[in-house]
Formats: structure tokens, C-alpha cells, sequence
């Protein structure tokens, strides 16, 4: 055996070593954990029967259509996630569960593709969506800082929205605004020639409810 | 079936045809350094140190099938320069503080520091913040020491059969989830086997409450098993 550790075979091992035994007594799962500290919004709980809680009954009712259509087909992954964002608008977890659970997919594995493409979104779109630039000339002048800056202020990775559902953060590759660099747009309103403090102070007046004129 | 004729520094090899280059090498006793490889497992060739130099190409030893008349070098400038950088870059981008860790001294990754003679990083830190997830009654991973080698995802997967590790997100936010990333004490697929603690070669996934003299693990324990699985 080519390991460094060479310790043979388990019944070598140590007893002393050995995994201490579970408590019965305790259930292993669930357990309480906060949710928000955690990535994916629900608890999962073992149960038989994936729940759908979000949604309305007919949006329900599509996901199962869309479930059935590609149900065998090889690969059918990124389709159905797409067509089901198409039905909510984002890819709600238990929904992901739902998914998983019909095609006879790892839960991890469709966690993986929703997470992997820029075109999933994991929360419903907040308000209003702040897009930051990190094309060459914005990234060049600093469009990065703007980015870091705001998802430090508004608590948000990339991608995802904040919990008062103001703001999606979200990243783009060029507006064709580079003269203005560095640049981020506000739904369909673009800011140039920001900085991070700047950048800010637009997103607080919108947050009041002003929309502040573009650059 | 006949033999290929390889030359591994300068030495001239009969070889069966389908083997990787890192299997031929180990066979004749040639040592080549790896870290995401594991015998029992598939190799994804995820870290890149397996690295051999073929005189003008770089490849993975653990994903390179060896071919006729090939000629390897393992231990060339070039592959030793690139080999340290990788292992540099792999320090800077987790946390590794070795004398904070329950693996210091049983680590896979500070062994290939030694070995490879890495005495210092030339590469800023990222310092990244990773989650640490305790919630399972038995295990904890801290993902500052993951270094993605993916051998808790296959490990789980082909070995285990429960599909709880996978990856999430791309580039420099890659990370191991499990589920759909839940907190691991509550991931319904897990069977807590512990065969991610036993794989894992650094100090990212461990068993709760061991010291660090304790906590040593066992990784072949997986080509044990594949292998025994073989034989029925
Ligand atoms: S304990 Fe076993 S089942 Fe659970 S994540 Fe680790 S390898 Fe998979
Ligand atoms: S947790 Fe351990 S085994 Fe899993 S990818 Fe990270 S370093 Fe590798
Ligand atoms: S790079 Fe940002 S607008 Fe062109
Ligand atoms: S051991 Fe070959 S790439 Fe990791």
C-alpha cells in the first residue's frame, strides 16, 4: 500500500482509536440550527415526501409537468432547473429537493449546478438589482472595490439578495460604459465613475425610496 | 498483451498498455508525490502534483495513461519548481496554521511540504473565510483546510454510495457541501460511516473531540476495501 501511514489494515487499529459509539438516545437528525446561518434557506427534515411549500398550487402543478417531460431522458439537469426557474422565477430549495428526489439525483450534485451557472438564482429577486461592472476597464479602475465594498454593506455574496429583499447583487461584463468606468447599473439606470463610498450613497437613497440621477 | 517501452529518468521500463504513469512508477518503485489520488479510488487529477515531465509537456501522472516509447521524467528541475509552487499556492489559499491543527504531524499536506522542501510561501495569503460546520454529533469539517482534493466527494460516492459531498459554486469560491449544502449534521443522505474522515488528507474534515495525537487516519482503508469488494 503506497499510503505513507502504512498502519495496515483497520483491525490494526487502536481500540482507543475507535469511533465512540453513538447515544441512541439522541436522534441524529434534525437538529437545531439556526437557519441564517446557514446557505439554504429551509431545514431539511428526513421525511418520506418532498413538501413544496413555496410557490402556488399551479406553479406546483407546472414543475410536476416539467419533472415529467424530462423524466429519463440523460442529463436533464441544467434543462429542467432552467425551465423550473422559468416557473418561480428562482430555484427555491425545497423545490431543488423536489427535483432531486424525482430525477434520482444527488442532492449535492443539483446544489452544484445551481451554484456553478451565473444564470440560477437561489433567492427571489430582490427589488431592485444592482449589477457592478467587472469588465476590463471597470475592473482596471477598481470595479472589484465597488463589489467587495457593497457585498460587505449589504451582507450578500454575489448572485443573491439581501434579506429585506431590496437588493440582488449581481456582476456583469461590460455595459459598453467604459469611458465612464468604473460603472455599476441600478435596474435600468447606469452609475459611472464611482468608488466604493459613492457607490454606496446610491444605493442608500434608493434604499430611501430617491432614485438618485445617473452619472 | 504486449509490453510498452517507457524510460522513467533514464531508466528503460516494460510496461502493460492501460497503465497511468503514476501506477507504472509506483510499481518499479518510483516515487512520484500525489495528493488527490487515493488507491481505490477514481483519479480526477485535481491537485496537480502529480506532475511528471514528458521534455516539452507537463503532465498528471494519476490521469496519464503511459504509451509507447514515452520517456518521463519525475524529478526534473522544471516538474520540482512546478510541484513547489502548486503546494505554495495550496497553503496560500487555505488557512493552514499547522501548530492550530488536530492534524499537525499526520497531515498529508504538510508531509508534501517536507518532502518537497517548501520552507516558505511566496505567494500572499488569501486568508479566506470558510465555514466550519460542527453540527454532525461525530464529525466537523473546518473548509480553511480543505484543499478540494475531492477525495471525501468520490470516497462518498463510489464507496459509500450516499452522494453527501459535492461541490458548489466555481473558481475561487469552489467548496465541499454536503447536500444541498445544509448544515452536515442534518444532511439526510449521510450514513455517518466516517470513510470522509478516514480519506480526507489534511486536517479539514475530522472527528470531533480527538486530540491531535488521536487523530491519525486511515486512508488506504479505502483500497482495502475495493479491494475485498473485488474478491466478494
Ligand atoms: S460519513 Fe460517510 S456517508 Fe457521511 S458524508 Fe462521510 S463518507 Fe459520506
Ligand atoms: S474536505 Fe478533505 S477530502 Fe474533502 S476536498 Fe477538502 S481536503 Fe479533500
Ligand atoms: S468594462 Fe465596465 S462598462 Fe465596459
Ligand atoms: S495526484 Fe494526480 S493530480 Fe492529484
Amino acid at each position: 500500500m503506497r499510503n505513507r501511514l502504512g498502519l495496515g489494515t483497520i483491525a490494526a487499529r487502536d481500540p482507543a482509536d475507535r469511533e465512540p459509539p453513538t447515544d441512541p438516545s439522541r436522534p441524529r437528525s434534525p437538529r437545531p440550527v439556526k437557519a441564517q446561518e446557514w446557505e439554504c434557506e429551509t431545514e431539511d427534515k428526513v421525511t418520506g415526501l418532498i413538501d413544496v411549500a413555496s410557490g402556488s398550487a399551479a406553479q406546483r402543478k407546472q414543475l410536476e409537468r416539467v419533472v415529467e417531460e424530462y423524466r429519463g431522458l440523460p442529463g436533464p439537469l441544467i434543462q429542467v432547473l432552467h425551465k423550473v426557474q422559468g416557473v418561480y422565477g428562482y430555484l427555491p430549495s425545497d423545490v431543488l429537493r423536489f427535483v432531486a428526489s424525482e430525477l434520482e439525483l444527488p442532492l449535492c450534485d443539483v446544489r452544484g449546478v445551481a451554484t456553478f451557472y451565473n444564470f440560477f438564482r437561489l433567492d427571489p429577486a430582490g427589488k431592485h438589482t444592482v449589477s457592478v461592472c467587472l469588465g476590463t476597464a471597470c475592473y482596471v479602475k477598481g470595479g472589484a472595490e465597488i463589489l467587495k465594498r457593497i457585498q460587505r454593506e449589504l451582507g450578500v455574496e454575489e448572485g443573491r439578495t439581501t434579506p429585506d429583499g431590496l437588493f440582488t447583487l449581481d456582476t456583469a461584463r461590460c455595459f459598453g460604459a467604459c469611458g465612464l468606468a468604473p460603472v455599476m447599473m441600478v435596474d435600468e439606470e447606469v452609475y459611472g465613475r464611482l468608488s466604493p463610498t459613492k457607490a454606496m450613497r446610491i444605493l442608500n437613497s434608493y434604499r430611501e425610496g430617491t432614485k438618485p440621477s445617473a452619472a | 498483451m504486449d509490453k510498452l517501452r517507457v524510460k522513467i529518468d533514464g531508466r528503460t521500463i516494460l510496461a502493460a498498455p492501460g497503465k497511468t504513469i503514476l501506477e507504472v512508477a509506483e510499481e518499479n518503485g518510483i516515487h512520484i508525490p500525489t495528493l488527490c489520488h487515493l488507491d481505490g479510488l477514481r483519479d480526477v487529477g485535481a491537485c496537480r502534483l502529480c506532475i511528471v515531465d514528458l521534455y516539452g509537456q507537463l503532465v498528471t501522472s494519476c490521469t496519464t495513461k503511459v504509451a509507447d516509447g514515452m520517456e518521463i521524467g519525475t524529478q526534473t528541475e522544471t516538474v520540482r519548481a512546478y510541484r513547489r509552487t502548486i503546494l505554495e499556492l495550496l497553503f496560500a489559499e487555505g488557512n493552514h496554521v499547522c501548530s492550530f491543527c488536530v492534524s499537525n504531524g499526520g497531515c498529508e499536506l504538510q508531509d508534501l511540504a517536507c518532502e518537497l522542501g517548501m520552507h516558505s510561501v511566496r505567494v500572499p495569503y488569501t486568508y479566506r473565510r470558510e465555514r466550519v460546520d460542527a453540527t454532525h454529533p461525530r464529525f466537523l469539517i473546518d473548509r480553511d483546510r480543505c484543499v478540494l482534493c475531492g477525495r471525501c466527494v468520490r470516497v462518498c460516492q463510489e464507496v459509500e454510495g450516499a452522494h453527501t459531498w459535492g461541490f458548489a459554486e466555481r473558481g475561487a469560491t469552489v467548496r465541499v457541501i454536503t447536500d444541498l449544502a445544509v448544515p452536515w449534521g442534518t444532511a439526510e443522505s449521510c450514513t455517518s460511516c466516517g470513510k470522509c474522515v478516514e480519506v480526507c488528507p489534511t486536517g479539514a474534515i475530522a472527528r470531533k473531540g480527538a486530540s491531535n495525537a488521536e487523530m491519525r487516519k486511515h486512508p488506504d482503508l479505502v483500497a482495502e476495501l475495493t479491494e475485498r469488494r473485488a474478491r466478494g
